[in-house]
């Protein structure tokens, strides 16, 4: 076979098994299923107290100042001084650890669509809305900024892919031809607005109002397959790694996040490096500050639609409603409405703060600048991600690894024999819920201002401007983590 | 900043201002656990107590019981918000004018009513934070709960 033929026979390959999923899932789509009216857990965090709310803004506040007088004068985060492990990488990184892995994400992937599928409609007692909305979605940034990228080992998407390159491989007798040369001026964006998608999936068609128009398993397990097969053609157009790099949404949220951490895999070696420099350079393609933006911008509406938001949405909602349109169709116009504004605050907040800095500096463009203090965000997104989700997490973890685990697919199972354990809400209680949340806006704006500093030192040096910029920088994180705070002490308020 | 001795001072007397303003903040704050809102419903009277679970509290209180009605699957005078603290005897009574189940989320309580028959609540209320009380046909909420520390 000729090698042309050879591209085209992989590619024909992926894009007939992408074709597939997109007819299971749009099959599947058109049985509809009538959604339970519980969200996933009954209970709701009380609202920060005001007293601790105007504590933390004044940790914030000091802490700031402290930063701003006793920052350090030469960068230390630019490079990442990496040492290499090599007997945790030749273990972790052997092929039968790499197959391992890989078979767990795809197991659990299958999972996620089976029970997605079959399973009961009740979304509390299903494994897939649990495990995609909950251990995945809030765990692996926490997991992923503690640790390193744990995502790449264990992506579904992914390990497909390579599997099938290899078995490509195999059957053919020679490694499969180079891909289409991803186009660098998108950058990160096909990721961005993958996530995007999943944000809407999540905040704004999954709305559990008093509408109890919640989001159904069946409706996670077509979204999955959607998801895939827009995921295996992207891979198989561009190359698995590439793609993976730049248009895989999942990948790179997490990949933004693990920059934080001080373990990092390349070339086949684990590495050691200095804690959070792995993002100097992260900013670089396209569409990054979109990314740490679009992460900030979702959490605050979700944070926001309970509180600050609270009477616009309804307010909207109902005219809407009066209007004429469905409720249901409403409420979700009504979300959407506002997760754009949402967004646009947050963006506007950020560039109001990157001009600001134009004022008094003027060596670099507004987008330049913007790309150079991007990474400085991340550890602020990750600071939302746990003050809003961090109750909802430690109860649906319980859920996640008694009964969800044994009886996946609510049926009665117990395969692990923890079916009959639930959730304690008793286990945490609402000042370890309220210390929780402000320390992590408050860690998240340390770690925030350190990157700030560092980044504004290796581009002004020590020079009296880098100061003047850094202060519009630090009004900014400030501004973020004070609006962190906002959003905590006025939900359902 | 040039010398480090002066850096460690600024840095420790950042941390001296976040301490005590931890205390003297929380504790200017007049209620028992960090500034929870009042309770709405009047503590009335006080039942004797199995045995005081947590030792600063007072003997949990048993606020009036809370009458709603609902009429069409709705709450007549619009979802009640109702407020207790930890440890309160709450009940609820939800009269109906048609055949219902209700819910307390979080606690996982039903309870069903009948056209003379009220739905009765009577728990405590061991978990804070809010929870919503829902008709398990409709959906509509009955009342939101909110239980303080």
């Amino acid at each position: 076979m000729s090698a042309r033929r050879q591209i085209a026979g992989a590619r024909l390959a992926a894009l007939v098994t992408a074709a597939v999923l997109a007819t299971a899932a749009g099959a599947g789509a058109l049985w509809p299923q009538t959604a339970s009216a519980h969200a996933l857990i009954g209970k709701q965090d009380l609202p920060l107290p005001e007293w601790l709310f105007i504590y933390g803004t004044l940790v914030i506040l000091v802490v700031s100042f402290v930063g701003l007088l006793v920052g350090w004068h030469h960068p230390r985060f630019q490079e990442p001084y990496e040492r290499p492990l090599e007997r945790l990488s030749r273990v972790l990184l052997s092929r039968p650890a790499q197959i391992l892995a890989g078979a767990v994400g795809v197991g659990l992937l299958v999972l996620v669509v089976y029970s997605g599928l079959d399973g009961t409609t009740a979304p509390d007692r299903n494994f897939s809305l649990t495990f995609v909305f909950v251990t995945f979605w809030i765990g692996l940034p926490f997991f992923s900024a503690l640790i390193g990228d744990v995502f790449r080992a264990f992506s579904p998407w992914r390990a497909i892919g390579r599997s099938v390159s290899a078995v490509f491989a195999k059957v053919a007798g020679q490694r499969a031809p180079a891909p289409l040369t991803y186009p660098e001026r998108f950058g990160r964006w096909p990721a961005v607005i993958a996530l995007l998608a999943f944000l809407f999936l999540y905040l704004i068609w999954g709305q559990s109002g008093f509408s109890a128009s919640g989001l159904t398993p069946r409706e996670v397990a077509i979204a999955t397959l959607a998801y895939s097969a827009y995921t295996f053609t992207g891979m198989a157009l561009f190359g698995v790694e590439k793609w993976n790099e730049r248009g895989e949404a999942f990948a790179v949220y997490f990949g933004m996040f693990s920059t934080l951490a001080p373990l990092a895999a390349h070339d086949g070696r684990i590495v050691r490096r200095r804690w959070l420099s792995g993002g100097a350079d992260w900013a670089l393609p396209a569409g990054s500050l979109a990314l740490v933006l679009v992460a900030i911008g979702g959490t605050t509406f979700d944070g926001a639609q309970e509180g600050i938001l609270k009477e616009p949405i309804n307010s909207l909602f109902q005219a809407f409603n009066d209007a004429g349109i469905a409720p249901v169709t409403s409420l979700r116009l009504t979300s959407l409405i506002f997760l754009i504004a949402c967004m646009l605050v947050v963006a506007a907040i950020f560039w109001a703060g990157i001009y600001g800095m134009r004022i008094v500096e003027r060596k670099l463009s507004a987008r330049e600048l913007g790309k150079a203090f991007a990474h400085a965000f991340i550890p602020i997104a990750l600071a939302y991600i746990v003050a809003h989700y961090f109750s909802y997490f430690v109860y649906l973890e319980q859920a996640q690894f008694t009964f969800l685990l044994s009886d996946p697919l609510g049926t009665g199972a117990d395969i692990f024999g923890t079916a009959g354990s639930g959730i304690d809400y008793g286990v945490i209680d609402a000042n370890t819920i309220w210390y929780v949340q402000v320390a992590a806006l408050v860690v998240g704006h340390v770690l925030a201002l350190v990157l700030g500093h560092d980044r504004a030192l290796k581009i002004w040096g020590n020079t009296r401007d880098a100061s003047w910029s850094q202060v519009w920088m630090l009004v900014m994180m400030m501004f973020f983590s004070v609006l962190g705070l906002v959003l905590l002490s006025q939900a359902n308020a | 900043m040039q010398s480090n001795a002066a850096r460690g001072l600024v840095a420790l007397a950042g941390i001296a201002v976040i301490v005590i303003a931890f205390f003297v903040i929380s504790g200017s704050d007049d209620s028992d656990d960090g500034g929870s809102e009042p309770a709405t419903t009047a503590a009335t009277t006080k039942t004797a107590e199995k045995g005081g679970e947590e030792p600063q509290k007072e003997q949990p209180a048993k606020p009036a019981a809370e009458t709603i009605e609902v009429a069409g699957g709705q709450p007549a005078d619009g979802a009640a918000e109702l407020t207790y603290s930890k440890g309160d005897q709450v009940e609820i009574v939800i009269e109906s004018d048609a055949d219902a189940e209700f819910h307390l989320h979080g606690y996982d309580i039903e309870e069903e009513a009948a056209p003379g028959r009220p739905a009765k609540f009577d728990f405590s209320a061991d978990i804070e934070g809010k929870f919503e009380l829902e008709d398990h046909h409709s959906g509509a909420l009955i009342a939101e709960l909110t239980v303080n520390p």
